[in-house]
């Protein structure tokens, strides 16, 4: 991969060398150069963002020999964004490792999971749970994180939720509304075994409508299937 | 798993045979396997006075309009050896032979006439053949209202060539996303023109359905909860509850019948297909499994319904009788199948599919014989198909140019086209009924 990379770069400064019109964005190119170093580190602790940031390089370098400029700019933004991405869940897989406490995977979201667990008091806010695709069954971490979200209600007693369910972008609208309900349910469920009063929990499906991530692609759908909660005044 | 097929051109027509009295002449008719586009010659618009700046304008809508149906082979003008200043709107002025030469069989020519604000258009078809005119129609009205006025001719083109009325009538009702947190309803013309938002109240509102006498809108939103369902008057823009029990009321079928309505409902903890009558009373529980069941389609007879359920594991299209008996299986084919629609004739359903690429595109399945069709590949996700009157045409989203847009095609998968015109995410359309006039 890094061997396809140094290949181009005789391209671009072909490019420049001849003297192209001046909206060449070479201050992105270089901060997505600089961006796209670390790639190698996250090869392996992030494989699917760091392939998606090279080819994002890829499609910005086609776009720059084609003098697509404005969409170049676009790509390598994205590109960017990606490799901070990339390296961002390596971090928090470090972190993971350290606290051997596995929370859930892409939620870039701030994690109280690990630092609450050394707190006696438990979390302080309630947690989303994640879903596969086309799933409303509870993951083992989901549980974890359920089983939490019980002991918060059960230190609050005077609080009343929302049950969001939440879908990725996929599939008709109609279908996710209900996709969404049994999200939703199959938390409301999970709460009640535990002993929470079924009338402190409302549910709601949203589908598809309020994505937490409203890009496409893996990363963006797997945080978007999920069940949040709303604390009701 | 659903593979790329060869797309199967269907829809038909005979040829017209000049001169003869209508109720004895062959229409252009459905499911003839011999279709072939009728060769149509459009003669660049005359100005008779006045209408210099209308001839074009005027022009381009009857062409748009004529392109769309599918149903004709569009002549290249550039192709014509007729001279347009030598003939004129008479069958005795027009030299049939430059015509028949450059393979037309039907010639379209318009005159214009504009006094004041007001434009007079004088319409004409000629039998190229027969060297005869068969049809001459004079259509006045305002300047600001051409499009209305070069429909209204197509429109009598089209009934005389199919037998049928035309969709350049008819609009098609969508949910559009502005922004993170909102959706609303809008309507537009058939061709995309037109468009105007009729629910906008700051919620999400979804899934909007035509009444059956297209009057109303009925839809989903968010304002209150729920999402609860609305049913909106188009006369008076005023919105009113239709149901709102605990969890979804989602995703409306209006009835052939004009009286009820099947949607999904969730009260028993579980997407259920109901009936009720327009205005939420008398719901009648229709489905009984323990899976998600949900968009409901009449049939054109309103003696069946199609749905989508999982109750085998993955959406699959399903057939029932309206009362909820008589449960068929359709698709076995793919492991995403959903968002049905009947065709007005009966003879098709279209549905959405995710194919062994993980891409969603529409297909259609005979109810009767299982056959499949291929109407989109290649070109992005496509998305919630819905049928035109006449069965003819295909509205449906696609994102092949990155956001959500509304499309047409033919019923065949042919001659696809962008028709929404704005910014935003165009979602879930849904084609009108004809309007009684």
């Amino acid at each position: 991969m890094a061997g396809k990379m140094n290949r181009c770069w005789p391209l671009l400064v072909l490019l420049l060398a001849a003297g192209c019109p001046k909206n060449i964005p070479q201050a992105e190119i270089d901060a997505t150069k600089t961006a796209l170093a670390g790639l190698d580190e996250t090869a392996d602790c992030a494989p699917e963002t760091t392939r998606a940031a090279r080819e994002m390089w890829e499609n910005a370098q086609a776009l720059l020999r084609e003098e697509r400029f404005e969409e170049a700019k676009t790509a390598l933004l994205a590109a960017r964004r990606l490799a901070e991405k990339a390296r961002q869940e390596c971090q928090e897989k470090k972190k993971r490792q350290a606290a051997a406490k596995p929370p859930p995977p892409a939620a870039p979201a701030p994690q109280p999971a690990a630092a609450s667990t050394e707190l006696p008091a438990g979390p302080d806010k309630l947690q989303t749970v994640f879903f596969g695709f086309n799933e409303a069954r509870l993951t083992d971490e989901a549980r974890q994180r359920l089983e939490q979200n019980a002991e918060y209600l059960r230190r609050h007693p005077a609080v009343r939720v929302q049950v969001e369910g939440h879908c990725d972008e996929r599939g008709s609208t109609e279908y996710n509304l209900a996709l969404g309900e049994r999200r939703a349910l199959a938390v409301k469920g999970f709460l009640v075994k535990l002993g929470i009063e079924p009338g402190r929990l409302e549910i709601i499906s949203y589908g598809e409508e309020r994505p937490l991530d409203p890009g496409s692609g893996e990363q963006a759908w797997a945080r978007n299937r999920r069940a949040e909660f709303r604390e009701l005044k | 798993m659903i593979k790329p097929a060869r797309i199967v051109v269907l829809f038909p027509l005979l040829l017209l045979l000049a001169g003869r009295p209508a109720a004895g002449r062959d229409y252009i008719t459905i499911n003839d396997p011999n279709f072939r586009p009728y060769p149509l010659a459009l003669a660049p618009w005359k100005d008779l006075g006045g209408g210099r700046d209308i001839v074009d304008k005027g022009y381009d809508i009857l062409r748009s309009d004529m392109s769309i149906t599918g149903v004709f082979k569009l002549l290249d003008p550039r192709s014509f050896i007729a001279d347009p200043r030598q003939e004129g709107l008479s069958s005795a002025s027009i030299k049939f032979a430059d015509w028949i030469n450059v393979g037309a069989e039907g010639l379209v020519k318009v005159g214009v006439v504009r006094k004041g604000k007001e434009v007079i258009l004088d319409c004409h078809l000629f039998d190229v053949a027969a060297g005869k005119e068969v049809l001459g129609r004079k259509i006045r009205g305002p300047a600001g209202d051409l499009r209305r006025l070069v429909h209204t001719f197509a429109d009598a083109l089209i009934r005389h060539f199919t037998g049928t009325p035309s969709v350049f009538f008819t609009r098609i009702v969508f949910a559009k996303k502005t922004n993170q947190r909102t959706k609303e309803i809008c309507i537009m013309d058939f061709d995309g023109f037109h468009e105007s938002c009729v629910v906008r109240n700051g919620s999400i509102n979804l899934l909007p359905a035509w009444s059956s006498d297209g009057r109303g809108i009925f839809y989903s939103s968010y304002l209150h909860g729920g999402p609860h369902l609305y049913y909106l008057d188009l006369r008076t823009r005023k919105s009113r509850v239709v149901s709102k029990s605990p969890g979804l009321n989602i995703g409306v079928s209006a009835c052939p019948d004009g009286k009820r309505i099947a949607l999904t409902l969730s009260r028993d903890e579980n997407a259920e297909i109901y009936s009720m009558n327009t205005d939420g009373s008398n719901p009648r529980r229709l489905t009984r499994d323990w899976a998600i069941d949900s968009s409901p389609a009449w049939s054109p007879d309103a003696k069946r319904l199609a749905f989508v359920s999982e109750r085998a594991g993955t959406p699959q299209i399903y057939v029932m009788q309206a009362d909820g008996s008589g449960v068929r299986r359709l698709t076995f084919k793919g492991n995403y199948n959903q968002t049905p629609d009947w065709s007005p004739r009966g003879d098709w359903i279209l549905f959405n599919a995710r194919d062994e690429r993980l891409v969603y595109d529409i297909f259609r399945i005979n109810p009767e014989s299982g056959e499949i069709v291929r109407l989109t590949q290649d070109q992005g996700h496509n998305e919630h198909p819905s049928f035109s009157p006449d069965g003819n045409l295909v509205v449906f989203s696609s994102t092949r140019t990155g956001e959500s847009k509304l499309y047409i095609m033919n019923a065949d998968g042919t001659n696809q086209r962008l028709i929404s015109r704005r910014k935003g995410e165009y979602t879930t359309p849904e084609w009108g009924p004809w309007l009684e006039k």
